[in-house]
């Protein structure tokens, strides 16, 4: 009869299991580092060019975090500098679900080596953690360069967070130099993404948002011509964009 | 300026409202709105005529090729193989749409993606969890068992019920016939075999027993089997580190002749943890997965026969503290549980495979029968148990129910209804019994050697050394 006085108290057991959890915690997470570099140059007020790019991060803010949620590798930190005469950071690396984006203004040149110079000061240890994964730096430009950029971009690659990382690049209308936003891809595999109109910034928004930032964190399949070898982190292709156009920049 | 942005009208895109002709189903849907993209196409919710919740994949271009639309034909003409898996059910063409999809059906909601567990998010207990991976393993043996091969098995295309542990299986369109060769995926890293990574093989199913190692692994552990010291010593995680760290040289964390990529308790407590709870049988049959499961892909991989036997032992083994309701795991030191050592039982099996020993940074349950629970603590003595025959020993718990699973050796894995529950006296609350849930008559000997007949709906005081003859097998009850 004792032992079944055992059991009884199982009973009990059954309000306790509702507030049971199991041992342990949280799998442990790298750091994620996804950088919006954003070109605020005066030509960018031309067409309602900032504004397209304004409302296409907004739009993407909710994919992001979804497909964050599903991460079980990365900690997903976003930041964001522009740069225009000089360069600034305007938002400091924020956890994905706090991440909000205010509408910023285009006037003033297009320095983008200052951007290349004050990015490679982050992307070292530290600042950076001893725990990782390759940064995602999304570069939007829609012209040349008023500044040294090469010097920024050697400084740049000289560091190995910033060879580490996966850089995507947005060309924003016809005007961009493409070989400069080739040159920070760096690898030729990969080309600039040309958006020639808002339907296709915001297409090109979303996508390196979510589908990039898991290649970086968590891996998604891969094709069968994969090979390990080559690149640093496997990106998928591009959204295709066939002609659903609207306003051409 | 910029006008309003007008209509998308890409021809391999739908937009909302538009009409989609399925038929093979021989019914017309509406497009509800699109759920999102991936890596080979994008995915819509369809309104359908009888309600039935259906989804559309439709491929991007470049990705809808003859041989996956080949793939989706043969997959639809064979059938899924249960309802676990969402499986293709229909092509789909359109006339105006470049390329071409499928519909399947829609996952209902209670079904969670597993990154909500490793996320913490969500709050399953050891049992449900055990139920998931069973599950898991059994659909997947189904699968392999019809020559099929999943090819990108992770933890991304598999969901979970976190109340009972149901499975759902998903992305099933880069399923093929074993060694065909087909299909343009390879995988997912962190889950993709060794030899694949360093380009010997192709995925096949014994890629897939990888990769489902690596999954259950993830489950139970909330860690990756080879993420220790090697992987915490990685700043930044990129391409060449993983192919190293995954495929050139895997190394198990709990690997007993190497400890140079043990667990860093900084990153990895995790596995410390729940190294620590779980029985040495189950400790034994993750070692060999990811040490002669490495070393030799064709044979020194865990069957799913064996990974079932050994998940539902150990879910069978799950009793609550007796102070704080903590789910632990009964180990019995009887000779049922000498001949539960798996490997023993299933040949082709390393008897030397010990558990490795752990260093002292964390704290550790030196037994048990010591709850795991760092807040309870308490010493569980004469946990009551059956033991059927000599094959397997089930804990008796308030709410535990037995299977045909358990007691007829030719209806192993049926647990469509049960047979036996525990019972509480209808008087005396004290009194606990087993109840018969069967149509036949068991017979019982009691300890003090009488004999009872216990009908269908009757139930027999659990007291030790009762023995029951179930008919098909002999149970004897124990603590």
């Amino acid at each position: 009869m004792i032992l079944l006085g055992e059991i009884v108290i199982n009973i009990i057991h059954l309000f306790f299991l509702i507030f049971m959890t199991l041992p342990g915690g949280e799998i442990s997470k790298r750091e994620l580092h996804f950088i919006w570099i954003v070109d605020c140059s005066g030509s960018m007020r031309d067409d309602g060019k900032i504004q397209a790019l304004n409302y296409a991060i907004k739009e993407a803010i909710p994919h992001m975090q979804r497909e964050s949620e599903n991460n079980i590798q990365a900690n997903l930190l976003i930041s964001a500098l522009r740069f225009s005469t000089g360069a600034q950071w305007i938002i400091a690396p924020t956890k994905v679900n706090e991440f909000k984006w205010t509408d910023i203004e285009a006037k003033g040149e297009t320095d983008l080596g200052q951007a290349f110079l004050l990015l490679s000061e982050i992307l070292r240890i530290p600042p950076m953690t001893e725990r990782g994964l390759p940064p995602v730096l999304v570069l939007l430009s829609d012209g040349q360069p008023t500044d040294n950029f090469k010097d920024g971009l050697e400084k740049l690659l000289s560091e190995p967070w910033g060879r580490k990382a996966i850089r995507v690049s947005i060309a924003i209308g016809e005007d961009a130099n493409m070989d400069i936003l080739q040159r920070f891809i760096g690898d030729n595999e990969r080309q600039p993404l040309l958006a020639r109109n808002p339907e296709s910034l915001t297409k090109y928004i979303k996508w390196v948002s979510t589908v990039v930032q898991t290649a970086s964190a968590r891996p998604k399949s891969q094709q069968k011509n994969y090979d390990g070898f080559i690149s640093n982190v496997d990106i998928p292709k591009p959204p295709e964009m066939l002609s659903g156009s609207t306003d051409v920049w | 300026m910029i006008s309003k942005t007008k209509q998308v009208n890409n021809t391999h895109e739908f937009h909302a409202g538009e009409p989609v002709h399925i038929n093979g189903l021989n019914i017309v849907c509406n497009v509800e709105k699109g759920l999102g993209s991936g890596t080979q196409g994008k995915v819509y919710s369809l309104i359908s005529p009888d309600n039935s919740p259906l989804v559309l994949k439709w491929y991007f271009p470049s990705m809808a090729t003859t041989e996956q639309y080949d793939i989706l034909k043969s997959l639809i003409q064979k059938g899924s193989p249960s309802n676990r898996f969402l499986w293709p059910l229909a092509l789909v063409n359109a006339s105006k749409k470049e390329g071409f999809g499928y519909v399947m059906s829609m996952k209902d909601s209670r079904f969670k993606s597993f990154s909500f567990w490793l996320s913490r998010k969500v709050d399953p207990s050891f049992k449900v969890l055990l139920t998931a991976c069973f599950e898991l393993v059994q659909s997947f043996h189904l699968l392999h068992s019809k020559g099929l091969c999943y090819q990108d098995l992770s933890l991304n295309n598999i969901y979970f019920d976190p109340e009972n542990g149901e499975i759902r299986i998903g992305d099933t369109d880069n399923i093929v016939i074993n060694g065909e060769d087909k299909g343009n995926v390879i995988g997912t890293p962190k889950f993709m075999a060794p030899e694949i990574i360093v380009g010997k093989a192709l995925p096949n199913t014994q890629t897939d027993l990888y990769s489902l190692a690596i999954i259950l692994f993830y489950i139970l552990f909330l860690n990756h089997p080879l993420e220790g010291k090697i992987e915490s010593s990685i700043k930044s995680l990129d391409l060449p580190s993983m192919s190293k760290l995954y495929g050139f040289e895997p190394l198990f964390i709990f690997d007993p002749n190497n400890d140079s990529n043990y667990p860093d308790p900084a990153y990895h407590a995790n596995a410390l943890i729940f190294w620590d709870i779980y029985p040495d049988f189950v400790k034994r049959i993750f070692v060999r997965a990811f040490t002669n499961g490495i070393k030799d892909p064709t044979h020194g991989r865990v069957r799913e026969t064996e990974w079932q036997i050994a998940l539902l032992a150990l879910r069978d083994s799950i009793y609550y503290c007796r102070h704080c309701g903590s789910e632990n795991f009964l180990v019995t030191d009887s000779s049922v549980f000498e001949k539960l050592k798996l490997p023993v039982e299933l040949g082709g099996i390393n008897h030397e495979i010990n558990v490795p020993k752990q260093n002292s940074t964390v704290e550790r349950v030196q037994n048990n029968s010591v709850c795991w629970n760092p807040k309870c603590k308490t010493m569980n003595t004469r946990i009551l148990n059956i033991q059927i025959d000599d094959r397997s020993y089930i804990a008796l718990n308030h709410d535990t129910k037995i299977f045909p699973h358990h007691i007829d050796p030719d209806r192993k894995y049926d647990f469509s209804s049960p047979v036996a529950e525990v019972s509480r006296h209808p008087t005396d609350p004290q009194v606990w019994g087993l109840r018969n849930l069967s149509k036949n008559t068991w017979k019982v000997g009691k300890a003090n050697g009488d004999a009872i007949e216990v009908y269908s709906k009757q139930s027999f005081s659990l007291v030790p050394d009762t023995q029951i003859d179930f008919g098909s097998s002999k149970g004897i009850v124990c603590y």
